[in-house]
C-alpha cells in the first residue's frame, strides 16, 4: 500500500494498480448476514422521515465508525482480509468501543461448541 | 450546546481549492484532490461531519457538502486521455477555500 | 474462504456468529429482523435500477424528475430506499459517466443491492479516476474518441446511478423489454445499454 505519510491505506484514488477483473462471485451466506446486520445497526433502511427515525431511536452505530476501523487496519491486514472479513472485524470493534458488548462476552460466544443450541453457533451455509 | 447552522460559503460555479492538509483520523476528502482547484458543480445539502461521526460523536452542526468538478488534466500532470475529462468529488466546506486565496493549509508541516 | 458445513469455520465467520448471538441475547436485534433484512437485500438488485431507467426512457417528465432529484423519483416509482441521497447522471452522445468510491465501496445498495467485487477492488478504485478509458477497455467498453468522461467519486453522502443512453431501434419496445437491456455494469458506467451484446460493447 502507499507509504505516503498522511495518506490512508484505503485512500487509493490515482495509485498504480493492476488490471481490473470484471468477474464477480456470489456472496456467501455469512457475508449477507454481515451486510444485513450493518443495515440494521446503522439504520440504513429507515424511512427518510426524520421524525419517525428519531422516535425509533438513534442508530446503534454509524457507518463512519466502521470505515474508521477498517482504515486503521494496517496495510497488510487491509490487503489480505476479504471485504466482509474487514466489515466483520469493524462491527465487532465498534460495538466493543461503545460498550455494547465486552471482550469477555465475545470470547464466551466464540468458543467452539459440540452442538449448536438454537442454531446460534453457525450462521448457516 | 448546539452550534449555529453553517451557511454555505460557496455557490455553483465558484472556483474552489481543496486545502492541502493531511490530518490523521477519518477523512473523506481523497488525497488525490488536495491542493487542486475545481468548480462547484452543486451544493448537495448539509450533512453531519463524518470526521466526528467516525468517533461516535454527532458531527453537528451539519456542514455544507459540495460536488466539485476537477479537470483530469489538472489532477494528473501526465493525463493522456481526453482533455475535457473530469472527476467530480463530494467535498465538505471546511476542506475548501476560494481558488484565488493564498494557500492556508491546516496543520501541515511542509 | 471455504464454506465447510461443519468443522473448521473461518475466524471472522465465527466472530460474526458470536456478535449476532450476543446482540440477539441482549435484545438489540432479533434473528427475524436479520433474516428479513437478508431477504430484503436479495430483492434489491440492478433490475430495480433497470426498471427506473426504462421508465425514464419512455417518460420524459419522469426522466426530468429523476435527473433533478433521484431519490424522490425512485421513491415515486415505488422503491423503498431509506434515507439514501441518489444522484442520477445521464449519458449523452458527448458525455459518458462512470461511478466509483475510491475510499471504500459506497454504492446505492438500498436500490441496487450489493455491489460487485470489481467495484470494491483496489484496482478499480485506484485506476478509474486516473485512466478511465483504460479501465473501461478492460470491461470491454470502447468509447468514441470525442466523448468526454465524467467520473463521480462517491466520497460522502451522495450515491450515484448512471442513466445509460437508450439504444437505437427500440422505439416501440415495452418498458419491460427496455429494462432487459440495462445491465448492472451499465448503471455504474462500465458498460452501455445495447440491443445486442457484442465483444467490443460499442455504444449504439
Amino acid at each position: 500500500m502507499s507509504g505516503v505519510a498522511g495518506k490512508g491505506i484505503h485512500d487509493v484514488g490515482g495509485d498504480p494498480a493492476p488490471a481490473c477483473d470484471p468477474d464477480d462471485h456470489p456472496h456467501e451466506y455469512w457475508e449477507r448476514r454481515v451486510d444485513a446486520l450493518m443495515v440494521l445497526l446503522s439504520g440504513a433502511a429507515r424511512s427518510p422521515d426524520v421524525a419517525a427515525a428519531s422516535r425509533a431511536g438513534a442508530a446503534l452505530l454509524r457507518v463512519d465508525q466502521i470505515r474508521r476501523q477498517i482504515e486503521a487496519l494496517g496495510s497488510r491486514a487491509y490487503g489480505e482480509m476479504s471485504y466482509y472479513e474487514r466489515w466483520s472485524h469493524a462491527i465487532a470493534g465498534v460495538l466493543l468501543e461503545s460498550g455494547v458488548i465486552t471482550t469477555a462476552e465475545l470470547a464466551r460466544c466464540m468458543e467452539p461448541r459440540a452442538a449448536a443450541p438454537g442454531g446460534s453457533a453457525g450462521a448457516g451455509s | 450546546m448546539t452550534a449555529a447552522a453553517v451557511d454555505p460559503a460557496f455557490r455553483v460555479g465558484d472556483r474552489v481549492r481543496v486545502r492541502r492538509s493531511d490530518p490523521p483520523g477519518h477523512v473523506r476528502t481523497p488525497f488525490y484532490c488536495r491542493g487542486h482547484s475545481g468548480t462547484v458543480e452543486r451544493i448537495c445539502g448539509r450533512f453531519p461531519n463524518p470526521e466526528e461521526l467516525a468517533y461516535g460523536r454527532p458531527g453537528l452542526p451539519p456542514i455544507p457538502l459540495y460536488r466539485v468538478r476537477f479537470l483530469c488534466r489538472d489532477l494528473w500532470p501526465d493525463y493522456a486521455e481526453h482533455p475535457s475529462d473530469v472527476v467530480e468529488i463530494e467535498i465538505f466546506q471546511h476542506w475548501l477555500e476560494p481558488a484565488a486565496a493564498p494557500a492556508a493549509p491546516i496543520g501541515a508541516k511542509r | 474462504m471455504n464454506t465447510a458445513e461443519a468443522g473448521a469455520q473461518g475466524y471472522y465467520r465465527r466472530l460474526q456468529a458470536a456478535v449476532e448471538e450476543l446482540l440477539i441475547l441482549k435484545g438489540i436485534v432479533t434473528r427475524e429482523a436479520i433474516d428479513a433484512e437478508v431477504a430484503a437485500m436479495e430483492q434489491r438488485s440492478y433490475r430495480r435500477g433497470a426498471q427506473v431507467v426504462a421508465r425514464a426512457w419512455v417518460d420524459a417528465q419522469f426522466k426530468a424528475r429523476l435527473l433533478a432529484d433521484g431519490s424522490a423519483a425512485v421513491r415515486e416509482f415505488g422503491f423503498e430506499i431509506g434515507p439514501m441521497h441518489l444522484i442520477v447522471v445521464e449519458n449523452t452522445e458527448s458525455v459518458h459517466n462512470v461511478i466509483v468510491c475510491t475510499l471504500c465501496s459506497c454504492y446505492p445498495r438500498m436500490l441496487l443491492g450489493m455491489p460487485p467485487d470489481w467495484y470494491k477492488s483496489i484496482e478499480y478504485r485506484s485506476r478509474v479516476v486516473r485512466e478511465p478509458r483504460a479501465v473501461l477497455r478492460e470491461f470491454g467498453l470502447v468509447l468514441p474518441d470525442a466523448m468526454t468522461i465524467r467520473v463521480h467519486d462517491s466520497s460522502a453522502d451522495m450515491r450515484y446511478m448512471v442513466l445509460p443512453r437508450r439504444p437505437a431501434g427500440t422505439a416501440e419496445w415495452s418498458e419491460e423489454a427496455l429494462a432487459g437491456l440495462v445491465s448492472r455494469e451499465a448503471l455504474v458506467g462500465t458498460a452501455v445499454a445495447a440491443r445486442h451484446q457484442s465483444d467490443d460493447n460499442s455504444p449504439v
